[in-house]
C-alpha cells in the first residue's frame, strides 16, 4: 500500500472514530438518566470528551480553511471554486439548520411547560392534602385511644399488667401493644396479628421526643403500606407503645397521591434544568451537524473540484508544450466524461505535434537535401523575395558572382549590385526582368572583373510561388571555348581534306618537271627552275606538316587506355633531345609515380608538343634550359601525377588565358599555333588539367595533371 | 469504636445543604451523601439517602441498604441528626490501623437534567470534603 493510501484509509478511519465516539457521547448526553447510576459516573468524563471532540472538529476545520487561504493566496488550481463551492454548500446547509434549532428550543419550552399544567399542580396539591388529613385523623384516633389504654394500664398496676394489655388491645383498633421497661426491655407485650408477634422497639429520637410530652405519634412504612406508631408515659418510667394499621387500599392511595406529588413537584422544580439540558444537547447536535457540514462540504467540494483542478494544471502543462499529462478518468459522469475528451485531445495533441515534428523534420531534411545539393551544384542558384531582398544564394553563385565570403548574401539586390560591382550585369539584369514582370527568362550575361576574361554566364529564371524570384546561371565561358574547339576542329577536319588530297600530285608534279625538263634547259633557266621546284616541294612538306597537324588537331577522340609508366615515356621522348645542340635538358623523375591509365601516344605527343614549343619559344638564345619535372600530389583525397615543362624563355605574354590554348594563338614566328591547342585537347579528352604559368625566375611552366589510377 | 460486632467509623461532621439543595429536597428530589472509607487496605462505600415526605410532612434520612428509616419535621433537624454518623467498618473489633473517609454529595445520583446545573454551578452543588485520616485506637 503507498504512504498516500495509508494516510488516506488513517484520516477515514480517524474521522469514523470521531464521529462514533461523538453519537456515543451524544447518546449518552441524553440518555444518562435511563441508563441508571452506573453509566452516570461517566457524566462529565462524556459531556467533556464531546467538547474536545467538538474543539477537534473546529480544528480539523481551522486547518482546512488555513490550508485554503495559503492555496488561494498561491493561486493554486481549483482554489477559488473550491472556495465557492465551500460558501455555497455551507449557505444551503446552515439555513435548515438554524430553523431547526430554532424551532426545536421553542418546542423543548413548550413541551416542557406543556408537560404540568397549573390546574394538574393543584388538583395534586389538594390530593396531598386530602391524604394528610386522613392520615391526621387516624393518628388523632390512635392517639385518643392509645391514651385511653395508657390510663388502663396505669390503673392495673403491675400485677394486671398482662392481663390489661390484652383487654386494651382487644378495646382499641390496635395492631400490637407493648410496655417497655426505662431501659428499653419489653415488659409486656399483645399482638392482633401474627407478623407482629415480636417487638418492635421505638427509635431513640421517639423515646427522646417522648420526655418532653405524654404522647409520640409517627407514621412509618409498613411494607407497602402505612402504619402508626403512639408512644405513651406509663408510671415507672415505663412507654406504651401501639401499632395501628392503615387499610391497605386507603394507605396505597395515599402513597400513589404522595408519589404522583413526588414527580410533579420534581418536574416543576426541573423545568428550567430540563430546558437548558436539552437546549444544551440540541446546541451540541447543531454545532456537530454544522461542523460535519462544514467538514462534508470541504470533502465534497474537493471531490468535485480535484477533476477540475487537474485539468486546470493540466492545461497549463499543455500550454508550456508539455503533454504527458494523462488525468485519472474517475467517475462515468459528465466530469469523467470532461476528462475522458480532454484526455483524447491531449493525444490528439500530442499526435498532431508528433506528426508537425516529423513534418518540419522532413521539411528540414528537405531543405538540408537541397541545400546539399544546392552547395555541390556548379550552376549558382540565387533566391529572393518579393522585396527583391536576397534569401539565398549557393557557394557556385558567391564563386560565379566573385563575392567574398566577408561579403554578405542576405542583402537587397541593388545593395548587392553596390557592394559586389563585379556582378552588376547580372543584378542588374535580374532586377529589369522582375521589375518587367517576366514569368521566365533564359539569356546570356557578361561580367566584367571576375577574371581576367569577361566570364560569360546563362541565366535563366523564373517567378516563384509568393512573388519570389529564383535565377540560376551557369558559365557558359567553358561552354562557349568548347563551342570554339568544336569549330576549330571542323575547318581543321576540312583543312585537311580539302588540302592535303592536292599536295601530293603538286609535288610530284614538281619533281617530274624537274626531272624531265632540267636537263633540257640553259644554265640560267635550269637555276630558275631549280629553284622553283625546289621551293614548290619544300612549300609542300610544309603545307604536309601543317596539315598533319591540322589532322591531329582534328582526330575524333577515341584513346586507346592502358597503363603507362609516365616516367619510361618521359625517359624515352627526352633521349630524342638528349644531344640536341640547342638544348640543356634537365630531367626531374620521381621515382615511384601512381599507375596511369592514359593513350600512350597522345602522353607522347603532349611530351613532344610541350618541349619543341620551349625550344621554339628559346629559338633568338643559343641554347635553351629546358627542365622536365614527373611528380605525384594528393588534393582534396585524390591523386595525380603531374608532367611539368619549364623553360627560361621570354614566358607567356600579356593577356595570356586559356583562349591561347585555341588554334592560331601562337607568339612563335614560326609556330603553327596548334601545339598547346592540342595538348589542351589531349588534356581534356584524358579528364587532366593543363595550366600554363609564369615562372618566377623568368620563363614559362607548363603543367597537366592526370589523374591518378 | 469497637463495638460486639467490630470497629464503627464515627464520623463528627457538619454538613450545610445549599438553597439549591434545600429546593430540591422539598421538591421530591433524593439527595444521596456517599461516604468512601479506606481502612486496612480495604476500601468500601456507604451512603445516605435525605429525601422528603410531603403525606408525613417530615424529611427522611435513610441509610442505603438499610431498612430503617428515621423522620425528622425539620430540615435543621434532619442536618442536625447528620453531625454524627455512625458507620460499621467490616473489621474485627481488635483491628489496628490507619483510615481515611472522604463524603460528597453524589451528582450522578441527580436527575438528568439536574446534572446540568451540578456541573455549571459547583457553588451551589458542589458539596464534597477533603479526605480525613485516622488511626485506629
Amino acid at each position: 500500500m503507498s504512504a498516500s493510501r495509508r494516510a488516506r484509509a488513517l484520516r477515514i478511519g480517524l474521522a469514523l472514530v470521531l464521529l462514533a465516539l461523538l453519537l456515543a457521547g451524544l447518546y449518552l448526553v441524553a440518555g444518562a438518566q435511563g441508563l441508571g447510576p452506573r453509566y452516570a459516573r461517566w457524566y462529565p468524563a462524556v459531556f467533556a470528551f464531546t467538547l474536545a471532540a467538538l474543539a477537534l472538529l473546529s480544528l480539523a476545520i481551522g486547518l482546512r480553511l488555513w490550508r485554503l487561504r495559503r492555496q488561494l493566496a498561491r493561486g493554486e488550481p481549483g482554489a477559488r471554486l473550491t472556495r465557492r463551492l465551500l460558501l455555497l454548500l455551507v449557505l444551503l446547509a446552515l439555513p435548515p439548520l438554524v430553523l431547526v434549532y430554532g424551532f426545536g428550543v421553542r418546542f423543548i419550552g413548550a413541551t416542557v411547560d406543556s408537560w404540568l399544567p397549573a390546574n394538574n399542580a393543584d388538583a395534586l396539591a389538594d390530593a396531598l392534602a386530602l391524604g394528610q388529613r386522613y392520615l391526621d385523623e387516624r393518628v388523632a384516633e390512635a392517639r385518643t385511644a392509645t391514651r385511653r389504654s395508657a390510663q388502663a394500664l396505669a390503673d392495673a398496676g403491675t400485677s394486671g399488667l398482662d392481663a390489661a394489655i390484652e383487654t386494651a388491645l382487644d378495646e382499641s383498633r390496635a395492631r400490637q401493644m407493648a410496655v417497655f421497661e426505662a431501659d428499653g426491655r419489653v415488659r409486656a407485650l399483645a399482638a392482633a396479628d401474627p407478623d407482629l408477634l415480636l417487638p418492635v422497639p421505638p427509635q431513640d429520637e421517639a423515646r427522646l421526643a417522648l420526655r418532653n410530652r405524654d404522647l409520640y405519634a409517627t407514621t412509618e412504612r409498613d411494607g407497602d403500606g402505612l402504619r402508626i406508631r403512639i408512644l405513651a408515659t406509663l408510671p415507672g418510667d415505663r412507654v406504651l407503645q401501639a401499632l395501628y394499621r392503615l387499610p391497605a387500599e386507603a394507605a396505597a392511595q395515599t402513597l400513589r397521591v404522595e408519589s404522583a406529588v413526588h414527580a410533579a413537584s420534581q418536574a416543576q422544580f426541573l423545568r428550567g434544568s430540563l430546558k437548558l439540558a436539552f437546549t444544551l444537547i440540541l446546541s451540541l447536535v447543531l454545532l456537530l451537524s454544522l461542523f460535519a457540514t462544514v467538514l462534508a462540504s470541504f470533502g465534497l467540494a474537493r471531490r468535485l473540484v480535484a477533476p477540475i483542478a487537474r485539468l486546470s494544471t493540466a492545461t497549463r502543462r499543455i500550454a508550456e508544450g508539455r503533454f504527458d499529462a494523462e488525468l485519472p478518468e474517475g467517475e462515468d459522469d459528465e466530469l469523467g466524461f470532461l476528462v475522458q475528451s480532454f484526455n483524447r485531445m491531449t493525444r490528439e495533441l500530442e499526435l498532431s505535434r508528433a506528426r508537425v515534428r516529423t513534418s518540419a523534420e522532413e521539411t528540414e531534411r528537405q531543405r538540408a537535401f537541397l541545400e546539399t545539393v544546392l552547395t555541390h551544384l556548379t550552376a549558382g542558384v540565387l533566391v529572393v523575395d518579393a522585396d527583391l531582398q536576397v534569401r539565398s544564394m549557393n557557394a557556385s553563385a558567391r564563386a560565379l558572382l566573385g563575392l567574398t565570403p566577408e561579403q554578405p548574401a542576405a542583402t537587397p539586390l541593388s545593395e548587392l549590385r553596390r557592394i559586389a560591382p563585379q556582378a552588376a550585369g547580372l543584378v542588374g539584369t535580374l532586377l529589369q526582368r522582375l521589375r518587367e514582370g517576366a514569368r521566365e527568362w533564359r539569356e546570356e550575361v557578361t561580367l566584367e572583373g571576375v577574371d581576367a576574361a569577361p566570364r560569360v554566364l546563362l541565366l535563366r529564371g523564373a517567378r516563384l510561388p509568393g512573388e519570389g524570384a529564383v535565377a540560376v546561371f551557369d558559365d557558359a565561358t567553358v561552354i562557349e571555348r568548347a563551342q570554339r574547339d568544336a569549330a576549330w576542329a571542323e575547318v581543321a577536319r576540312r583543312l585537311a581534306h580539302e588540302i592535303k588530297n592536292p599536295l601530293t600530285p603538286i609535288q610530284l608534279a614538281a619533281e617530274r618537271l624537274r626531272r624531265r625538263v632540267l636537263p633540257k634547259l640553259e644554265e640560267d633557266d635550269a637555276q630558275v627552275l631549280d629553284r622553283a621546284t625546289h621551293t614548290i616541294v619544300a612549300q609542300v612538306e610544309a603545307l604536309k606538316t601543317m596539315v598533319n597537324s591540322f589532322g591531329d588537331y582534328a582526330r575524333p577522340p577515341g584513346l586507346a587506355l592502358s597503363a603507362l609508366d609516365l616516367n619510361r615515356l618521359a625517359g624515352e621522348v627526352l633521349d630524342l633531345y638528349e644531344h640536341d645542340p640547342r638544348v640543356r635538358l634537365v630531367r626531374r623523375l620521381e621515382p615511384g609515380l601512381p599507375a596511369l591509365r592514359a593513350d600512350a601516344g597522345r602522353i607522347r605527343q603532349v611530351l613532344h608538343n610541350l618541349v619543341k614549343n620551349a625550344i621554339e619559344a628559346c629559338v633568338d638564345r643559343s641554347r635553351a634550359w629546358i627542365e622536365v619535372t614527373t611528380r605525384a600530389i594528393e588534393e582534396d583525397g585524390r591523386r595525380f601525377v603531374e608532367l611539368s615543362v619549364a623553360d627560361d624563355g621570354p614566358g607567356l605574354p600579356e593577356g595570356f588565358d586559356l583562349h591561347w590554348f585555341e588554334p592560331y594563338r601562337s607568339t612563335k614566328p614560326r609556330g603553327t599555333g596548334l601545339g598547346l591547342a592540342i595538348v589542351a585537347r589531349i588534356a581534356q579528352e584524358h579528364g587532366a588539367r593543363f595550366e600554363a604559368r609564369r615562372r618566377e625566375e623568368g620563363g614559362a611552366l607548363f603543367v597537366l595533371r592526370l589523374p591518378a589510377g | 469504636m469497637p463495638a460486639p460486632e467490630g470497629l464503627t467509623l464515627e464520623v463528627i461532621q457538619r454538613i450545610e445543604l445549599s438553597e439549591a439543595m434545600h429546593a430540591a429536597l422539598d421538591h421530591g428530589i433524593a439527595l444521596r451523601l456517599v461516604y468512601r472509607i479506606q481502612a486496612c487496605g480495604h476500601g468500601r462505600q456507604r451512603a445516605f439517602w435525605l429525601r422528603h415526605a410531603p403525606l408525613k410532612r417530615q424529611y427522611e434520612l435513610q441509610r442505603e441498604g438499610d431498612d430503617e428509616v428515621r423522620g425528622f419535621t425539620r430540615l435543621a433537624a434532619l442536618a442536625a441528626a447528620l453531625d454524627r454518623v455512625r458507620l460499621p467498618l467490616d473489621l474485627p473489633a481488635d483491628a489496628r490501623c490507619a483510615g481515611r473517609v472522604q463524603v460528597w454529595l453524589d451528582h450522578a445520583a441527580l436527575p438528568t437534567p439536574l446534572r446540568f446545573p451540578a456541573f455549571f454551578e459547583p457553588e451551589q452543588w458542589q458539596l464534597a470534603s477533603e479526605p480525613f485520616v485516622w488511626s485506629a485506637p
